[in-house]
């Protein structure tokens, strides 16, 4: 099959040069090499790139073609000893890890093999591609689409996902209706309503798997199974003069879900069981005469949509639930992330900026995430300023004032409570050279305690960036000649470096960095999970053409 | 479009789901291994530990049998300060058997009889709550393979013999291996529990010795239907290990990469 439609695409392209004139090949790669230079002091014993492979690389080609009103594309994926799938194991393999086909033909719209797509915010069904983390759950299937007129589409698609170079057993269909509506020309008000609905169908095995772990439970516990779940939403995004609001209410019939905090009768925790779900998410922004403000709001219930109960972390997602904390770029302020819980969660966040003049921009961002009991998951307030002196200079200082649930999202421990400043400075000698500093400080006595980082990047337009930066755990002091204990201190007075070059010409970007970096969450997108500390040298090629 | 959704609607939805029968719990001739990854520094695992205890209790302890090695990477090292462990319950023999069984991806896991499940990038499974279903179909597996072992222990010398009977009731073919360790069941000592340092804990199933290679001895006697084919093996049992909680444990598995079977497993406690 990967042969044939190898072949296909050799053959489209072919033509491509007695019909240049209609035809197009764009592509993209992206690369990564990974040089693992062990670090006792940091390294977890038994990783396999320490100890004896030392090398892993992932790399993804696309190559799509258009022509004849066809959209067809095809993508290399590679992966040798990389540590992106489970950081800290080894995963080697290679192959055709995407190819697709799409033809429009008036108002319909046709499409097959591995579709990227979403519903709504994709509470309900989201098919996306997150590499930092290894997330490709793209649908092969069909998908065909129909547009009643400019504004109304409906579309419906069914398929199995992908995991890694297989595809999970379970099959999933739904549809979504999608419009646009503007009552008034002249007046800015628009109506951007959507309805979705998803079914997913457990192959034998997934079900085999659990009623034999129901068949072990007390009956209390046992609360049964079926093939078939269902989730649906409504959703709309209203935009009236400078005030936007989207609104997204889902539901999802009975589904056997995994709780790990749920305790059976006989008092052991974590169990599977059949339960219903619901998440409402809300967004109301405004902006205008220099004020921005965005109000998110979320209420998550029993919304964990996976292609098995056990499938965990990052791994067999079939939707996607919206982050409620702030996108922090820092070393130190994205040093506690929280990762969405799908279980029980309910948050708000409220992202206010001002520009006060030509010169000065304030801003605060408030994020709270607790279960619905109360209990505190995360909760971080921001304020920060932005001063711009003209084009020659920037500012830019904050407060990161955090309490993180670590023992929810990390298992250890009981809070984080950490104060961050950090400070940027910016300063432009030409309009081709530039200097950019930044520095933080986490004080906390929990987890490992507090830490600084400092950063020195020089940027000489338009081919290079170089880079340095380093983050000090700081040490422990004995209090009344008690050590802490070693969890508390196995960082003490540990650099963690980081030296970068990067080169880019056009859309080609090299970037070589030598990096130490410590044991911690990684987020990308809203979805985070802990990874391991890092000790190495790093090559990272990318290429649009 | 009127027409359009109901009909969408119907083909997404369907009619009334049908519901699934439980089926009630049984044993065959096939005796279920467990090869638990723990750690005492690790948080989560007791409670792997407490699930495995249950099903013994559901399923036997003659026919589920659990081995904890004490290999979670960043976990098992000993605790030291005011609440020191005891034991280190890591050996190198263990470490080697974990690597050999597959890649850790988190703990509480556990190896069910090495059988790889659809997708699995690891024999060891995470979540602890998949384990209980996976072992309920191990059971209605049968390899048609017998295994019977007898233990004698010299008090005097700690020096234990070990006799394995392999008894395949059908020919079989293949890289087939015997592994033979010794577990030590009920040592106190400290564990983290849920984030709560333990003093008194009590350790089960702890893997103290691999006898065998921790690849596993190739078993290189045809397996023929009613053969049998007798392993012998003497070790000398550390004075640190009490006898009277001590077991053996044997099991016959396949020796490829990646499937690594068990076929059949037995325990015999050392007095």
């Amino acid at each position: 099959m990967k042969k044939i439609l190898f072949l296909t695409f050799l053959s489209a392209g072919s033509h491509f040069v007695s019909a240049q004139d209609q035809s197009k090949i764009t592509g993209a790669l992206q690369s990564n090499g990974n040089f693992f230079i062990n670090d006792e002091r940091i390294v977890a014993p038994g990783i396999p790139q320490y100890a004896y492979q030392k090398f892993g690389a992932e790399s993804w080609l696309n190559l799509n073609y258009s022509n004849w009103g066809f959209d067809m594309g095809i993508r290399f994926d590679l992966f040798n000893n990389s540590n992106l799938l489970n950081p800290a194991g080894s995963y080697t393999n290679q192959g055709i890890g995407r190819w697709f086909a799409r033809r429009k033909i008036g108002s319909l719209d046709l499409e097959g093999g591995y579709i990227y797509d979403q519903i709504g915010a994709g509470i309900i069904y989201r098919a996306y591609e997150e590499r930092a983390l290894m997330i490709d759950n793209a649908l092969q299937g069909v998908k065909v689409g129909y547009s009643f007129n400019d504004n109304w589409h409906v579309k419906a698609f069914t398929g199995r996902q992908k995991q890694q170079f297989d595809l999970y057993g379970t099959i999933v269909r739904g549809g979504a209706l999608e419009g646009f509506i503007k009552p008034d020309s002249t007046r800015n008000l628009t109506f951007a309503p959507g309805v979705g609905i998803v079914a997913r169908t457990y192959d034998d095995p997934t079900i085999a798997q659990i009623v034999n772990t129901i068949a072990t439970y007390a009956p209390q516990d046992s609360t049964g199974a079926q093939y078939n779940t269902y989730a649906a939403s409504v959703y709309n995004t209203l935009t009236a003069g400078n005030f936007t609001w989207y609104a997204e209410g889902a539901v999802k019939s009975n589904d056997v879900i995994n709780d790990p905090n749920a305790y059976t009768v006989k008092g052991l925790k974590g169990k599977i069981e059949n339960r219903r779900g619901y998440t409402f998410y809300s967004s109301l922004s405004y902006a205008g005469s220099g004020l921005g403000v965005t109000l998110e709001v979320k209420r998550t219930h029993n919304f964990s949509f996976r292609h098995s109960p056990f499938a965990t972390g990052v791994q067999g997602p079939m939707n996607f639930l919206p982050p409620m904390a702030r996108q922090n770029t820092y070393r130190l302020t994205t040093r506690f992330s929280p990762a969405t819980q799908e279980i029980d969660e309910q948050a708000l966040q409220l992202d206010v900026t001002y520009k006060i003049n030509k010169k000065l921009t304030t801003g605060l961002n408030v994020s709270l995430i607790q279960f619905p009991d109360g209990t505190e998951l995360y909760r971080e307030i921001t304020p920060e300023f932005i001063w711009k002196e003209k084009r020659k200079w920037q500012v830019i200082g904050g407060l990161q004032i955090l309490k993180y649930n670590i023992l929810i999202y990390q298992n250890k421990g009981d809070y984080v409570d950490a104060l961050t400043p950090y400070a940027e400075f910016l300063y432009r000698f030409s309009s081709k050279k530039s200097v950019r500093m930044e520095a933080q400080y986490l004080d906390t006595d929990d987890e490992f305690g507090s830490w600084i980082n400092a950063l020195v990047e020089v940027g000489i337009a338009p081919h290079w960036l170089f880079s340095v930066s380093d983050m000090y755990k700081l040490r422990h002091k004995s209090e009344g000649g008690v050590a802490p204990p070693v969890e508390k201190t196995k960082y003490d007075g540990l650099h963690f470096p980081a030296i970068s070059a990067v080169y880019t010409h056009k859309a080609n970007r090299i970037a070589l960095s030598f990096v130490k970096q410590v044991e911690g969450i990684n987020c990308a997108g809203g979805i985070c999970r802990f990874e391991p500390a890092f000790s190495g040298v790093k090559l990272q090629v990318s290429s649009v053409f | 479009m009127k027409k359009l959704l109901p009909l969408l609607a119907l083909s997404l939805f369907g009619c009334e789901e049908k519901k699934i029968e439980i089926p009630d719990l049984s044993v065959g001739n096939h005796r279920v291994l467990v090869e638990e990854i723990t750690g005492v520094r690790c948080s989560n695992c007791p409670e792997g530990s407490r699930l495995l205890t249950d099903l013994q209790e559901t399923y036997g302890k003659e026919n589920l049998i659990v081995i904890s090695i004490h290999e979670a990477p960043d976990f098992s090292a000993p605790y030291t300060g005011s609440y020191a462990n005891k034991y280190d319950f890591r050996t190198a023999e263990g470490k080697e058997l974990a690597d050999y069984i597959g890649v850790f991806e988190g703990a509480p896991s556990a190896a069910v009889d090495r059988f790889a499940t659809p997708n699995a990038t690891s024999l060891f499974v995470v979540p602890h709550t998949e384990w209980p279903g996976l072992i309920t179909s191990e059971f209605a597996r049968d390899h048609e393979l017998g295994l019977f072992m007898t233990t004698e222990f010299d008090e005097s010398s700690r020096d234990l013999d070990v006799q394995v009977n392999i008894a395949p009731e059908k020919t079989l073919s293949g890289d087939l291996r015997l592994t033979v360790v010794i577990t030590q069941d009920s040592i106190m000592d400290v564990q983290n529990d849920d984030n709560v340092i333990v003093k008194d804990y009590v350790h089960r199933h702890v893997l103290r010795d691999v006898v065998s290679r921790p690849t596993g001895d190739p078993i290189t006697e045809p397996l023929l239907a009613g053969a049998v084919i007798s392993k012998t093996f003497r070790v000398s049992l550390s004075e640190k290990w009490e006898a009277k909680h001590c077991s053996v444990v044997a099991y016959v598995h396949r020796g490829g990469d990646p499937v690594k079977d068990v076929l059949q497993a037995v325990e015999e406690h050392v007095e």
